[in-house]
């Protein structure tokens, strides 16, 4: 469902299928890594010049968060088992990490069309 | 004179035993296997853990496919959780070969080919996608939108997506052949990628996605390098080694998948042994 909806908005917005493959498994990436059945999970897409941003709310796994922000090479854990910092490097343009009360955090993610 | 009577030599592989294998500790099997590499030894542990790997096969009993054949997958999970098992570890070997065998028997289920009912009309319609992807990729000289698409093959974007989803459902992604019907005329995997000394060398890069990439497919690693570690768009990767950008797609969210498994497994055991010592 997550996809034909990011699909949905690709198609407006000229993003190239190699491109929306990318940012459905960026997204795929994080949610697989949230415990199941906690809290709401929204994503937010816009269209911004020549590409989209993405704006994943409500992600609860701090192993995920710590390791988009450690500068040190990756520990896996049990909460974070791949380095997700990798996949997103290669996968969207840009990320950011937003901290959001309640120790949840949200990730924003900048994909160009080319 | 009568000649002295050869002393009896072990099989290849094997240890002379001064007991039947079936009476000889757990613990011990695992040492000879370690250190001998003892088959008799090999096939007594496998013997005995044979009824845990039905076990956890039955638990799949509903899923469309013969027990017997989850028992055999299973199998294979268990001789390599025994040829893999470290005895420094400080746990069981049940402990070790449990998440092996669930692991190698859901890896068949995904193997398996479309996970739900596709209609025969999208499933044609993907088929087509995925070569006009090709096609189209070198006539506009980047990767197709799904306007671009939809108006190539004659329908309706929404189709496109419906069809491209669709294209999902098909997760018969082995790594030697090209899947979902397309790509047929393509090369193996394993005619394209070079040497194995070549994929091996891959790993041994600094940075890695986990631990484990050493337990994937050479040819897995090569993907997943290709794609994370060269920057390379999935599109570059397709045309590298002759198969379709979808076919490429696929392949790198089953190896990211078989990834995540083996550490999971991996971090199964670390918490069985009380904590993380080394992976």
């Amino acid at each position: 469902m997550l996809r034909v909806f990011i699909s949905g908005f690709a198609c407006r917005h000229d993003l190239p299928v190699d491109r929306l493959d990318d940012v459905q498994l960026a997204v795929e990436t994080l949610l697989v890594e949230e415990p199941e059945g906690e809290g709401e999970l929204v994503l937010e897409i816009t269209a911004a010049a020549g590409g989209l941003t993405l704006h994943l709310a409500g992600l609860r796994n701090q192993g995920v968060k710590a390791a988009l922000l450690a500068t040190d090479p990756f520990q896996p854990g049990e909460d974070c088992l791949l380095d997700v910092r990798v996949l997103l490097d290669s996968l969207v343009d840009g990320y950011r990490v937003l901290d959001v009360p309640a120790g949840l955090f949200a990730l924003e993610m900048d994909m160009r069309a080319s | 004179m009568e000649p002295e009577p050869r002393p009896t030599r072990p099989r290849a592989g094997s240890v002379a035993y001064g007991e039947k294998p079936s009476d000889i500790p757990e613990r011990d099997l695992l040492v000879r296997v370690r250190d001998h590499k003892d088959a008799a030894a090999r096939e007594e542990l496998i013997t005995r853990y044979l009824p845990l790997v039905k076990s956890l096969a039955r638990r799949f009993a509903s899923r469309g496919q013969p027990v017997e054949d989850l028992i055999q997958v299973g199998s294979i999970g268990l001789i390599k959780a025994v040829d893999r098992f470290d005895l420094e570890r400080g746990v069981e070997l049940s402990t070790y070969a449990t998440p092996t065998i669930l692991g190698e028997i859901k890896r068949y289920f995904r193997d398996k080919g479309w996970a739900v009912k596709v209609p025969r009309a999208l499933q044609d319609l993907n088929v087509r996608l995925n070569r006009m992807v090709e096609q189209l990729t070198v006539e506009l000289r980047h990767s197709p939108t799904i306007a671009e698409l939809a108006t190539a093959a004659g329908v309706s974007e929404e189709q496109v997506v419906e069809a491209l989803e669709s294209g999902r459902a098909y997760s018969s992604v082995s790594i030697f052949s090209g899947g979902a019907g397309e790509d047929d005329d393509s090369l193996e995997l394993l005619d394209c990628l070079g040497t194995e000394e070549e994929a091996y060398h891959i790993f041994e890069q600094r940075r890695v996605l986990a631990p484990v990439m050493g337990r994937l497919d050479p040819r897995e690693r090569l993907i997943l390098h290709m794609r994370f570690f060269e920057g390379m768009t999935q599109t570059q990767v397709a045309a590298r080694i002759g198969i379709s950008q979808m076919h490429v797609s696929r392949l790198i969210r089953k190896s990211i998948e078989n990834l995540r498994q083996f550490m999971a497994e991996e971090e199964s055991l670390v918490k069985a042994a009380g904590g993380r010592d080394e992976v």
